[in-house]
Formats: structure tokens, sequence, C-alpha cells
């Protein structure tokens, strides 16, 4: 990564039929990031590619590509790649017929077109399917064609909006690390839409996680899972428990939160917090710890509780617990104890650094 | 219902379609001077007798021209109305686009009328007047099908083209236009049937002297029901359904009609 932006939204804004569908986006995409644009379905997303492509004039703000506004730009001056979620390959042209077609809009002669669609198929791996049509391809291999086609054109930028949506899982995660390989290989900058948290943080330099037309949180694969700044995220991404409670006694190294008569809380001590306010925590559901002795074995497990459910989920169990103080949590352990049944009492808690506070 | 009816009402169906055919093709080969089914005798004079007739070969002649010039002009103009529609913020676009996807049924005789009383005053009554009468005609069957093969398109196609770099022209020359040119195609086909078997219409807005061949065969059939009628509408419909059947094996134009 080269640390220059290539791409910036200043403010981005739309409105269909007086609903706001993106409020005041902002985004810097460096040169040669990969970077994610997560979030559920109707969030916007869509939106904000079609408004990168120049499909869609935003309301408000600007588009800038290598620092210039381009809002005046039409898509075909922009020289950005797609790839499409159907992969929107042109039905009644060949393989090499598609992705010749952004060279010879770009008047290169055929020799040259030639050897350029032969590389582009290479790196996608399907040479040797020039002469066939679209429909006779299966689904990963249109989508491979409709990544040929993109990339041969050497785009400042290439979108892609959920181009492995509709493929099965297994062929999905294969397409998901030839990609990787793909972008590594080229350096080609990349933003990529997707609602599959995993396929975010796997691909991904950076994650915009998005919520309701708004960027929630914009940070690296890690930042995003470790500390998420607002509870959508934490929800999101992986899997959480909430709880709410009251700030209590600062001590130099944590901060205590009380969680009614259920106990407390230490969460680390940086955050801040002002005493006797209300604050929602969370904590991921695999990092809860809990014992069915009658005392508490640690001093982290500070919450009590009585199991109500469990159930079994594969690699883990899902454990249900109803708080003294009512609040309900569910935890996900790998080897829950043999008396961890409904009814059981347990202390629970988490490690400090563990803990989140979220607005 | 028990299923063994269901071919025995399709070779009904297939009858009641056929049965017509044969009986023209069957009466122009009649030794007779007057039409008869079953035919009296087999010649060829009729077609002879046909051709060398000045009225029907005019009339074919007229048929054909005005089917030509108004099929041009309604794919022309029905092409662009059905891209216009199907935009999705054309002007009254729901209303319009059911206008033309239903069923259309105002009666030609009352568009004949209300043609006859506008032509007669802007002398219109030739030609000219034959081929805007049937634009007017046909044009919904072009806006029809051209319609509905927009309707399976995938706007992204458009946008791959446009964001690899081609302007809205190329777009539309390059990929727009060859996506639905099956529709096209289709409309066209039944726009030049409609057209070239007209009478309701084109017996309003025609000169004894200078009438399409449907209505020189219908005046025919009222008053000198030669079997030389039979055999030129014998040829008008062997060339009919061989234009039919290669264009449907070129361009397989009723799938895109009526998918
Ligand atoms: N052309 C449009 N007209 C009206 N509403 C639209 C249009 N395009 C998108 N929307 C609305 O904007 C919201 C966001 O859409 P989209 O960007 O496609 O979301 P995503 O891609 O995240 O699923 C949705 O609620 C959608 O209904
Ligand atoms: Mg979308």
């Amino acid at each position: 990564m080269s640390g220059a932006t290539t791409l910036s939204l200043r403010k981005a804004s739309k409105v269909y039929a007086g609903a706001t569908i993106l409020q005041s986006i902002d985004l810097d995409v460096q040169e040669g990031e990969f970077i994610s644009l997560l979030g559920p379905s109707g969030c916007g997303k869509t939106t904000t590619l079609n408004i990168i492509a120049g499909f869609v004039r935003p309301d408000e703000g600007e588009v800038l590509i290598g620092g210039q506004c381009v809002n005046d730009v039409p898509p075909y001056q922009r020289n950005l790649g797609m790839v499409f979620q159907g992969h929107a390959l042109f039905p009644h042209l060949t393989c090499f017929d598609n992705v010749a077609f952004g060279l010879r809009m770009r008047n290169l002669d055929e020799a040259t077109i030639r050897a350029r669609v032969a590389q582009a198929l290479d790196l996608v791996r399907l040479n040797g399917f020039d002469e066939r049509f679209p429909r006779q391809l299966s689904g990963g291999q249109q989508q491979r064609v409709g990544l040929a086609r993109a990339l041969v054109i050497e785009p400042r930028v290439l979108l892609l909006d959920e181009p492995l949506s509709n493929l099965d899982a297994k062929l999905r995660r294969a397409m998901q690390s030839e990609l990787r390989a793909i972008h590594t290989k080229t350096g080609t900058t990349m933003i990529y839409v997707t609602h599959d948290q995993e396929e975010a943080l796997t691909l991904s330099d950076r994650v915009a996680v998005m919520n309701a037309g708004r960027i929630e949180q914009l940070d690296t694969p890690e930042g995003i899972y470790r500390h998420p700044r607002t509870r959508f995220v934490a929800d999101f991404i992986g899997s959480s428990a909430f709880l709410r409670g009251e700030v209590g006694e600062k001590r130099s190294d944590s901060i205590l939160v009380r969680i009614g008569e259920a106990g407390y809380v230490a969460v680390p001590h940086y955050h801040q917090i002002a005493q006797g306010s209300a604050v929602h925590l969370g904590i991921r559901s695999d990092q809860i710890r809990i014992d069915t002795g009658a005392t508490a074995s640690s001093p982290e497990l500070s919450l009590q509780g009585r199991i109500v459910d469990r159930a079994f989920a594969g690699s883990v169990s899902h454990i249900t617990i109803e708080l003294t103080d009512r609040q309900t949590i569910v935890v996900h352990l790998s080897n829950p104890p043999d008396d961890a049944i409904p009814g059981a009492a347990v202390h629970l808690g988490g490690a400090v650094a563990n803990w989140m506070v979220l607005p | 219902m028990k299923l063994s009816v269901i071919p025995l009402l399709a070779w009904i169906t297939y009858a009641i379609i056929v049965v017509p055919i044969i009986m023209v093709l069957g009466a122009s080969f009649t030794e007779t001077r007057f039409i008869t089914f079953p035919p009296a005798g087999f010649t060829l004079d009729w077609y002879s007798a046909a051709i060398a007739d000045r009225a029907l070969m005019g009339g074919l002649w007229l048929s054909t021209t005005v089917a030509l010039a108004s099929v041009l002009i309604s794919v022309c103009l029905g092409t662009a109305a059905a891209l216009y529609l199907s935009r999705p913020r054309a002007f009254l676009r729901g209303l319009l686009s059911s206008f033309f996807l239903a069923p259309l049924n105002v009666p030609s005789v009352m568009t004949a009328f209300a043609l006859l009383l506008a032509f007669t005053q802007w002398h219109l009554i030739n030609w000219y007047g034959l081929v805007i009468a049937h634009v007017i005609l046909t044009l919904p069957y072009i806006v029809r099908s051209v319609l509905v093969s927009l309707a399976g398109q995938d706007q992204s196609i458009e946008r791959a083209a446009s964001i690899l770099g081609a302007s809205p022209f190329r777009v539309f020359w390059l990929i727009t236009l060859p996506l639905i040119r099956p529709g096209v195609l289709a409309g066209a086909t039944f726009a030049f049937l409609i057209s070239f078997n007209n009478v309701p219409v084109s017996v309003f807005i025609s000169t004894p002297g200078s009438a399409p061949l449907p209505v020189v065969l219908f005046n025919r059939m009222q008053w000198l029901a030669e079997p030389s009628v039979a055999a030129a509408a014998a040829l008008t419909i062997v060339a009919t359904i061989t234009v039919m059947l290669i264009l449907e094996q070129r361009f397989s134009i009723y799938r895109s009609m009526f998918r």
C-alpha cells in the first residue's frame, strides 16, 4: 500500500422518494487497498457503489477519483471496473468478446486486444473458453468472466457488488481465495460489497460496516471484530451478548459496572464514562466463561444467574442464562460442563479486556 | 376430466386451423369455372390466370409495399416508444404499458371510420393514407413485443457496458439493440401479417382502381368467385407460412413474443 488516496467520498448523500438512503458517507480508499462495504441488505451498499460508478448522482457531496471531483463525469469516462451480483455478461457475445469489450471501447488494435484478453482469461483460469457463450458456462465461470472483463481494462478502482452471493458455499470460499490472490497479483484497488461478515473479514484490508445509510465503523477486520464502537457493529459482526449496567467505582486498571443484583463487571479503564451513568456492555458470546460450582473459581466470574436453556449447535453449545436481575444472555461454549443444564445456578463473567462499552 | 380427452381436443384444434387452408388450396385446383370443394378435376390454369390478372397482381404489389413501408415506420416508432416506456420514470408508464400489453380491442371498423373521415378531408385516400393507417394498426404490436423483450432484461448489462467505456449511443447500438432484436423481429413479423391481411381498414382507404390484395379478393368473392381468387389466396398463404417458418427457425420469434 503506497498510502496515496485513490478514491474518496465526501459527505455523499442520497434521498429516494423522501427516504434518506445514504447519509453523508465519507470514505477514503488508498491505492491498492481491498476495502469492504459490509452491512445488511438494504443498508445502501449498492447505492454507494452506484454513486462511485456514476450510475446514480449523489444529492449532496462529491466523489473524488485521484483528487478530482468526478460528479459530472459519466460512468463511461471514469475508468472504473465493476463486477455485478448477477454476472451481467453480454449474452450475445462470446467470452472473448465480453472480455474484449472494454478494450474495443478504448480503440486498441486487435493484436493488443488478443494478448490482453488472453492474459485476463489466464488470470481467472479460463483459458480455452474464448468461443463459449455465457449461457454455456457454470455460475462460477460466468463470474470469473465478469471479473476478467472488469480487470482487463486496468481500472483505477474495481467495484464488486456481492459478486459471489449467487454461488454455493463451497465455490464461494474457493472464489474468495482466488480473488485474494488476484488482488495480490494485480495490486488493483478494490471496493467489495457484501452482507457476509466472514467474507468481509477474511478478504479485506479494511472493512466499512454500514447500517441504515451510514458507515458505523471503518477499521481493519481485527479492529472491527475486537473493538466494535457501536452496538450495531458488535451485534452484526460475530455473536455478542449485551447487558445494561450503571457505572460504579473507578480503579487504576479498570472500571466497575454494576449489573443490578446480578453482580458487577470490570471493564477496561480507558473508557470515558461518568460514574453513575447508565451504559451498555457487550461481550463476544464465546468469550464468556461459566462455573457451576457453589463459589466462583475466579474473580472474573462476578455475575450470578441461572441456566434456562441449553442447545447443541455443532462445534459449540448455546447456553441461555437468566441473570439474577432478569437480563438474559446467550453464551457459546465448546465444552460445557455436564451439570450446566436448565435450572442450574452459575457464576459467569469474562476477562476485563474482553468487555466492550457501547454507546 | 379424463386426460385422454386432451389429445382429441388438440386434434380438433389442429383441424379447425388447417381445414380452411386445405379448402382454399383444394378449390384453387378445380377445373370448374366457379369455386368448389372438393375440387372437380385438377388444373394449374387458375394460377396462370391469377398471375396474369392485373388487378390481383396490382393488389399484391400494393399490399406488399404498404406492409413494408408501414412496418418500417412502426418498428422505428414502436421500438423507441417501448424503450422510453421501460424507463422507471417514463410519463404515465404504468397506464401506457398496460394499454400496450393488454389485448387490443378498439374495433377496427371504428378506427377505419375515423380514418375515412379524416383522410377524405386531407386527400389521403391513396398509398400514403394506407401506410399511415397501417402504422396506426401495427404500432401496438411492435411496442408490445419490444416491451416484453425489455421486461426480461437485466439493467446491469447496460451498466456493465457503460462502465467499460461505452457511450450511451454505443451501449444502445452494441448491447441494447442486439438484446431486443428477437422482440423487434417478432413484432415486425406480426405487424407485417396484420398489415398484409387487413380488410376492414384498407377497404375504406382505397379506391376500386387501386386496392390492396385482401380487398381485391374480398370484392371478387362477392361478385366474381372464380377459382383464380382461390389461387391468389393459396399463393399468399404458402408465401406467408414459408416466411414465418424461416423466421421462427432463424430467430425463434414466437418465444420472444409470448414468453
Ligand atoms: N432507484 C431506487 N428508487 C427508490 N429506492 C431505491 C432505489 N434504489 C435503491 N433504493 C432503496 O435504497 C435502499 C438501499 O438500497 P441498496 O443500496 O440497493 O441496498 P443494499 O445494496 O445494501 O442491499 C433500499 O431500501 C432500496 O429499496
Ligand atoms: Mg445490493
